[in-house]
């Protein structure tokens, strides 16, 4: 009696510990899943370089909703740089999805002059600032939330004679079991 | 002659303490919670299957559902049903409605963003039931 007991308690706490490793995997490949697909977006929409900020925001808005209607909360920050080398603006996108009423940020590009855009952005609200560079040198664009700790590195190359656009996500998948994390950014040609 | 009597009752003690511990320890317990997570593992790897050979995007965009399902099928148990409905970037249902069939429905959601030139939003919702 004892030992069946004991046995059925073993039991229930092994499949439960199971089931919580296979559930925490299937997050992850869920969140693989949102991953990949962000990232196709610029691909995607790169023959419209109007419309590339727009459909990232649009797809993180939807991103954000699917996930909602699971129990997962999706959180983050977009920053994109179209750098345009015939006129040689850099226009930057800066989205903030962290779910938080609002956040100060300040974003620096190393030019010679440093150039430099402060701003406060309320949940799910963007900003565009423009920035001049020199066709064909490579920057540092930083992000930084003042008061948070949270200072980021984008590396943006610039060509000499092409556009490219610089997307960077900082993107995490929150549940009540785990939060699944990632930062990644990816440089895509702008065909002319 | 008495000391081989003690030493037979011990083994055999220890051959039925063996068994008893194995039958109560090692034998592997099934759940269906269980089996419902590794299902949903299952349909991800499906879908993540899919899309390498190019076909859940295409087939998400063109509204095709019956085409996932069936190629699903070949990821998921035989003995589980299912099926999987497309929805726009406004959650719209472009194909059949789906009512839930029990309580121990799971649903998987899938994330498509477009094809080439072609950003276009879809969530391919994966239904299976049948667990019991």
């Amino acid at each position: 009696m004892l030992l069946t007991s004991l046995k059925g308690f073993t039991n229930l706490q092994q499949v439960s510990s199971e089931r919580d490793i296979v559930e925490v995997n299937t997050e992850d490949a869920a969140f693989d899943n949102l991953r990949k697909e962000i990232e196709q977006v610029i691909k995607f929409s790169v023959l419209d370089e109007n419309v590339i900020a727009d459909n990232v925001i649009d797809f993180i808005n939807f991103t954000r909703n699917a996930t909602q209607r699971q129990g997962y909360e999706f959180e983050g920050i977009f920053v994109g740089a179209k750098a345009n080398s015939t006129n040689q603006t850099m226009n930057i996108t800066v989205l903030n999805f962290l779910g938080e009423n609002s956040i100060n940020f300040t974003i620096r590009l190393n030019t010679s002059t440093v150039q430099i855009n402060s701003s406060i952005l309320k949940d799910y609200n963007f900003t565009h600032s423009n920035f001049t560079f020199t066709a064909g040198d490579n920057y540092n664009l930083t992000i930084n939330l003042p008061g948070k700790e949270y200072e980021k590195n984008i590396t943006i190359d610039t060509r000499g004679n092409a556009d490219v656009y610089v997307g960077f996500y900082d993107i995490a998948l929150i549940s009540s079991r785990a939060t699944h994390k990632r930062t990644f950014q990816q440089t895509v040609r702008i065909p002319r | 002659m008495k000391g081989a009597y003690y030493t037979l009752e011990a083994a055999i003690s220890a051959f039925l303490i063996i068994v008893i511990f194995s039958f109560l320890f090692l034998t592997n317990p099934e759940n269906p919670e269980l089996s419902r997570a590794n299902v949903k593992n299952d349909i991800y790897k499906g879908l993540d299957t899919l899309t390498a050979r190019g076909s859940l995007r295409a087939d998400a965009l063109n509204n095709n559902a019956t085409a996932i399902q069936n190629d699903l099928d070949d990821f998921i148990p035989s003995y589980v049903y299912v099926n999987v409905t497309i929805f726009n970037k406004t959650f719209q249902n472009l194909t059949s409605t789906f009512d839930e069939k029990t309580s121990d429905t799971i649903v998987v959601s899938y994330l498509v963003s477009g094809s080439a030139g072609n950003y276009t939003p879809r969530e391919v919702r994966t239904y299976v039931w049948g667990f019991d």
